[in-house]
């Protein structure tokens, strides 16, 4: 059977050779045919499961209708990162989760055929815009990641003049620093944020985010509002001994490096590496040290798979690449040798359930390392404190806002993305799902 | 967001503008003012009311009446042993005065059946007095004949389709009407000649097809069977295009009256695959009764894509365009034009080209030291069998 026709997925020998994507697209005939096994629902649940509100059932029957155009616009409409999304949404436990077909056969693959309209509407040429004079009030945002740019989309698809202040020297936050290429290559992103710029946003960066560019200078500078959407740009820390050591890193130190922006802090990987936490940053440093030279690859988590937070596939990616899973373990010290990490001590955890565990008694277990990455999230940026001075928080820095006016505890300041506080699984949707809410909130409040 | 297309969208038939060449078919989704209103809130340019009769005229409908044809399990089109509108013409006047007021610019017909001279014309009257936009002359429905003895119906015989809809146009007093014709039959343009001789305006073509849905084995009676019994059927769906696209062509090319598409289209590709073989409107009923009313903004949005890829500005560019390219077999040049090429870089060696063409073709294929079919150029004819019989498509009709 020809590799292109069979995989949807390289070979892992492929793959562990370079930083190429993993998942392989649809061709024309392939989006065909699964496009025809979509029930076509009414009321459709796939739609109900989207968390930026786009027509699943809508744009599979376009394609089933021969109608592309029409379906990368119904995607696009609601979710400017048709092709981001198209690669990287968890769609397993969104729209795929509710789909009915499921109770036939499988559900349809609906990230596939979103990510062969996004490549489609790349290869063919996108349709030009048809824009609104921008001459309502102008509105500032803080942070060029999804959230801050899909807002920016929909401000300015309702005639406000947007600027987004960006501190990096690139647009798209965690698209571009955090989501390994092997997941979203870089000119996918690019794609997606051009088209933003095309449509007339301001996107201003090497801004100094913070320091002259807070909510009050911008207030009085001439913006009627600011957006707040500057994400969770500092790491959390284990508070145990060794931290400190040559060869400790966190998550977005290596995710960073691995994408090679210009950023990011010089990483070294070695050749044993142990990768702490179960989220999806977690797994993707542990697939992404495979590829930086490292001969072992494990993984500890307080966790079993079933219970971590990262995504299916990216469990199933680690797996597949042989990142070793060490469940049921607690850290608790980094062992060094002249100031570099030599291994990581912790003990073994006891219990059926991932948050009611006690300590296995004399189980101290020391594994090899010369290179311990921590993974286990992200939190505000204690730099960025002061934009927030006077707003309301929660308890881990995070920003609160009144859900019905979308306004935090400022009426001109409004917050969307990563720095929301709340439960919510992140993922590019669901920040794309609340800058647009935000915009819509802004527009409200701006045309009273 | 995107630029919407510059196309205009709107027809001209039976001297009525309708702003797009998308109509609801004389069928079930047609049968009410409240379904109807559905339709044209959705977008639909106009509806022709479900066939309606004289107040006295009994309607006999045995249900169930509807079955679908199923090809490998899937559906590929219904048949129906429906018949006219249980509601009589008082309800459907009402439905086109009420439709006319909150619609005024969506077009709507009456379709009428009737028995007797009187009754067709009285129909026709009461159709425009109503309010009507046209009316459409329901002389080919496969489930009954009016006239007494005859089991043909009034559209498979000339001069009984101009006898009618002579009587018609007369009360009609110059008000547009259109017969619908059969394509069951074996000159349409027969047919379509003599209606336009008795004064008909425009055309509608054609009917549901006669058929036997199916037989259930357990029972020995036609689908939908009724207490162990079934009849012939009306054929509706998917599996009518390649017989209507005849049936347009035909009348395309050999009669000058604008011709109402109905049967087959089941969205813009096949819409426009009509209008090219002659079509001005495209009615559908199939294709609402499987999705909804919703369809509209898909077949619009498609089809104005599509003129807009091809540089036309109105969808009027595209009636007939493809009448010129149908020729008699004798026009076509009778040589071997083409051979087999397959793309390996998509093949699944699934081997289903191999068998088709060693059992149905010129037996062309072997397989090559790797497990792919290998064509073999003197022998394969380019017949045409392996692109459409391989389910990955990598196969294409090359120059030889």
């Amino acid at each position: 059977m020809s590799a292109t026709m069979k995989a949807t997925l390289l070979s892992v020998i492929e793959r562990l050779a370079s930083f190429n994507e993993v998942y392989l697209g649809y061709d024309n005939t392939q989006a065909m045919l699964e496009a025809n096994r979509c029930l076509m629902c009414e009321n459709a649940p796939c739609t109900m499961g989207c968390p930026a509100s786009i027509d699943v059932r809508g744009f599979i029957r376009k394609i089933r209708f021969n109608d592309n155009r029409g379906a990368i616009r119904l995607i696009r409409e609601e979710n400017i990162f048709a092709g981001v999304c198209g690669r990287v949404c968890p769609t397993e436990m969104l729209c795929e989760q509710n789909c009915c077909s499921q109770a036939l056969t499988d559900p349809i693959r609906i990230g596939a055929l979103q990510r062969f309209l996004a490549d489609w509407e790349m290869e063919v040429g996108r349709r030009p815009f048809s824009l609104p004079l921008a001459d309502r009030q102008p509105v500032a945002v803080i942070g060029a990641g999804p959230a801050g740019l899909a807002a920016a989309a929909t401000l300015r698809l309702l005639g406000y003049p947007v600027t987004v202040f960006e501190q990096n020297s690139y647009a798209g936050g965690a698209m571009v620093n955090v989501i390994p290429r092997f997941k979203l290559p870089r000119n996918i992103v690019d794609y997606d944020v051009q088209l933003i710029r095309d449509m007339g946003v301001e996107i201003r960066l090497n801004e100094p985010i913070g320091k002259t560019i807070v909510p009050s200078t911008l207030l009085e500078e001439g913006f009627s509002v600011v957006l707040l959407a500057v994400g969770l740009q500092e790491s959390y820390k284990l508070g145990i001994a060794g931290e400190d050591l040559e060869g400790v890193y966190t998550a977005l130190d290596l995710l960073t490096a691995a994408n090679q922006v210009e950023s990011a802090r010089e990483v070294k990987i070695g050749k044993h590496v142990i990768v702490i936490g179960g989220g999806s940053a977690a797994l993707n440093s542990a697939c992404c040290a495979l590829r930086m030279g490292a001969e072992r690859v494990e993984l500890t988590s307080r966790r079993i798979p079933a219970e971590m937070g990262a995504f299916e596939k990216d469990k199933l990616q680690a797996l597949d690449e042989g990142v070793q899973i060490n469940s049921r373990f607690r850290p608790t010290r980094i062992l060094g040798k002249n100031g570099k990490v030599v291994g990581l001590e912790g003990v073994r955890i006891l219990g059926k359930e991932g948050d009611n565990l006690t300590d296995m008694p004399d189980s101290r277990i020391i594994l090899n390392a010369d290179t311990v990455v921590i993974a286990i999230g992200q939190r505000p940026d204690q730099a960025l404190a002061h934009c927030f001075n006077g707003l309301e928080v929660a308890n881990n820095g995070c920003l609160m806002i009144n859900q019905e006016t979308g306004q935090t505890s400022d009426p001109k300041i409004f917050a969307a993305g990563d720095i929301l506080a709340g439960d919510n699984i992140r993922t590019v949707v669901q920040s794309v799902a609340e800058g647009k809410t935000a915009a819509k909130a802004i527009h409200e409040y701006l045309s009273r | 967001m995107y630029k919407v297309p510059e196309v205009d969208l709107s027809v001209n038939y039976a001297g009525l503008r309708f702003d797009s060449p998308f109509i609801l078919a004389s069928a079930p989704p047609s049968d009410t003012y409240e379904m109807v209103k559905k339709a044209f809130q959705a977008g639909w340019a106009g509806a022709v009311l479900k066939t309606t009769s004289q107040e006295d005229y009994i309607v006999d409908i045995a249900y169930p009446c509807i079955a679908g044809c199923r090809f490998e399990g899937n559906v590929v089109g219904f048949g129906n042993i429906d018949n006219i509108s249980e509601f009589h013409m008082d309800k459907m006047e009402q439905a086109v005065k009420l439709l006319k007021e909150e619609f005024p610019s969506k077009i709507v017909a009456t379709s009428i059946w009737g028995t007797t001279k009187e009754s067709w014309q009285t129909l026709t009257k009461r159709s425009i007095e109503a309010g009507a936009d046209y009316l459409e002359v329901s002389m080919s429905c496969p489930t009954d004949s009016p006239v007494e003895g005859l089991h043909f119906m009034v559209g498979q015989i000339p001069e009984e389709a101009y006898k009618i809809v002579s009587w018609i146009v007369e009360a009609a007093e110059g008000f547009p009407i259109v017969p619908k014709l059969t394509g069951d039959v074996t000159h349409i343009i027969e047919i379509a000649k003599a209606v336009k001789a008795a004064g008909a305006v425009a055309l509608c073509a054609c009917d549901s097809r006669h058929g036997i849905i199916g037989i259930d084995l357990d029972t020995f009676a036609p689908l939908p069977n009724i207490e162990n019994k079934g009849t012939y059927a009306g054929m509706v769906g998917a599996h009518l295009k390649p017989f209507e696209l005849r049936n347009l062509a035909e009348l395309g090319s050999g009669q000058d009256l604008k011709v109402a598409a109905s049967g087959g289209a089941m969205n813009w590709h096949d819409s426009a695959e009509y209008m090219s073989a002659g079509a001005t409107l495209v009615q559908f009923c199939t294709a609402v009764m499987i999705y909804g009313f919703d369809i509209i903004d898909d077949l619009k949005e498609g089809l104005a894509y599509y003129l807009e890829s091809k540089g036309f500005h109105s969808v009027e560019e595209l009636i007939g365009r493809a009448l010129p390219n149908i020729t008699p077999h004798s026009g076509l040049k009778p040589i071997k034009h083409a051979v087999a090429k397959v793309d390996k870089s998509r093949c699944t060696k699934c081997e289903r080209c191999i068998v088709s063409c060693s059992d149905g073709g010129h037996e062309a294929y072997l397989v090559d030291t790797e497990g792919y079919p290998e064509v073999d150029k003197e022998k394969c004819y380019g017949c045409g069998l392996c692109p459409d019989v391989c389910p990955a498509e990598c196969i294409s009709l090359a120059a030889r």
